[in-house]
């Protein structure tokens, strides 16, 4: 079981070149809870967790984790959480085992292997980035949560460039999480199809 | 992610992309090559002139590695991961150019000693020559990582870039040739290395700090 009790966000306001976004969006994810944010493109769905994460000012809004208001930048809410963005967030010098063992390097390699092996990129180990797909540097990207620890799951558009078998892996893996304790934030176009969420409009 | 793990990769990611380094060389060697040949390739010019003329070359090639140092990884959302990741920024940002300055400053102690003999350097002042590189060229990635990591979310970055950091880059020069043309003329050069390793430190210290500040303003 995860430490995170919730996560609580609260009146937030950012302004992004000419225009106020998210407008007071507020709300609260329990221990074991998906919240799923939706909205129209350039409604705000990045800036939103770039604001939380404290790459953007906020001009307004609280977080509070467990209960306790952060100070931002919040080192507490960093340590804790996972985010996966736009940017893959890989090196494409390296090859994939070297990026992996470059995010984890506590991680046994055949932890890695056994990883690649479920979101069926083991041919491609060794390969350089620069080889690889849209969706097969997605996978490996995504390949971070199955490695990692963190109770919080930031995921910005997850399902982008994916095919219909990993979407349902990546379900199925995000059913795990929350089963476990954790908290998933997902900002997506598609609704999820086998999990219950909490659904927050932009 | 941690401090060595990030040390590793980016020695590997420099490896794989080491055509930039080797640019970076030919660069310098191309500079060295075409000042003998556009002025005046007799020793009486150039003896005196070597110093000069090999120090603005490092310059310039090193201003040539370090123009996409952060680009890529600004592109492909490394930057992000790294601000994210917990770790000091500053620290990642001091191996980061630490990884560059090695990669770079090997190869031109490798070539110093030939070209300074191809522009008839007294070997005497070779030594102080190779002390200034030593002591100056840090100072020369510190201050050049700021301006690369200020431009990075520019298209057209590269000329601002040199515009930004070449004034920068004066005393280092100033200090450095003068050095070398004071060992020629006999005089005491030791506190002219003093400053270039002045200024050096004082890059040490100011620099992963502003380099991380203009990588936080540019990943939005």
């Amino acid at each position: 079981m995860y430490s995170v009790a919730s996560l609580t966000i609260s009146d937030f306001l950012v302004e992004r070149g000419e225009s106020d976004l998210l407008n007071g969006l507020s709300f609260s994810a329990r221990s074991g809870e998906i919240v799923h944010i939706s909205g129209a493109n350039g409604a705000g769905k990045s800036t939103f967790f770039k604001a939380l994460l404290g790459l953007l000012p906020l001009l307004n809004g609280t977080i509070s984790l467990n209960g306790e208001v952060l100070v931002r930048p919040a080192q507490s809410l960093l340590s804790k959480s996972l985010y996966i963005g736009h940017g893959v967030g890989l090196n494409a010098a390296l090859t994939v085992m070297e990026n992996l063992s470059w995010y984890f390097p506590e991680c046994h390699i055949s932890r890695f292997q056994l990883v690649l092996k479920e979101l069926s990129m083991s041919a491609f180990a060794e390969a350089q980035l620069q080889q690889l797909s849209a969706g097969q540097l997605r996978r490996v990207a995504l390949a971070r949560l199955w490695l990692s620890d963190k109770p919080i799951w930031l995921l910005d558009e997850p399902f982008t460039a994916l095919d219909q078998t990993l979407i349902s892996q990546l379900e199925a893996k995000m059913a795990d999480h929350i089963s476990a304790g954790g908290i998933i934030i997902l900002a997506s176009h598609l609704p999820l199809k086998s999990l219950p969420f909490q659904r927050v409009e932009l | 992610m941690t401090y060595l793990s990030y040390f590793k990769a980016e020695c590997l990611a420099l490896f794989r992309t080491k055509q930039r380094v080797v640019n970076a060389l030919l660069f310098f060697v191309m500079v060295v090559v075409l000042f003998p040949l556009g002025i005046d390739p007799s020793a009486d010019f150039l003896s005196p002139a070597a110093g000069g003329i090999i120090w603005c070359a490092v310059a310039l090639s090193v201003i040539v590695s370090l123009e996409s140092m952060f680009k890529e990884n600004y592109v492909d959302g490394v930057l992000t991961q790294l601000i994210l990741s917990g770790l000091s920024l500053p620290w990642l940002m001091l191996i980061k150019v630490g990884v560059y300055w090695g990669a770079m400053v090997l190869p031109l102690l490798i070539l110093t000693p030939i070209f300074s003999e191809m522009l008839f350097l007294p070997s005497d002042s070779l030594w102080v020559l190779i002390s200034t590189l030593l002591l100056g060229s840090p100072g020369l990635f510190l201050i050049g990582s700021i301006g690369a990591a200020l431009t990075v979310s520019l298209k057209q970055g590269a000329m601002l870039m040199v515009l930004l950091i070449l004034p920068f880059y004066f005393p280092i020069i100033i200090f450095s040739s003068a050095a070398i043309k004071a060992v020629q003329l006999g005089m005491p050069y030791g506190g002219l290395l003093a400053l270039i390793a002045a200024i050096s430190l004082l890059a040490l210290v100011v620099s992963p700090v502003m380099t991380s500040l203009c990588i936080k303003a540019s990943v939005r």
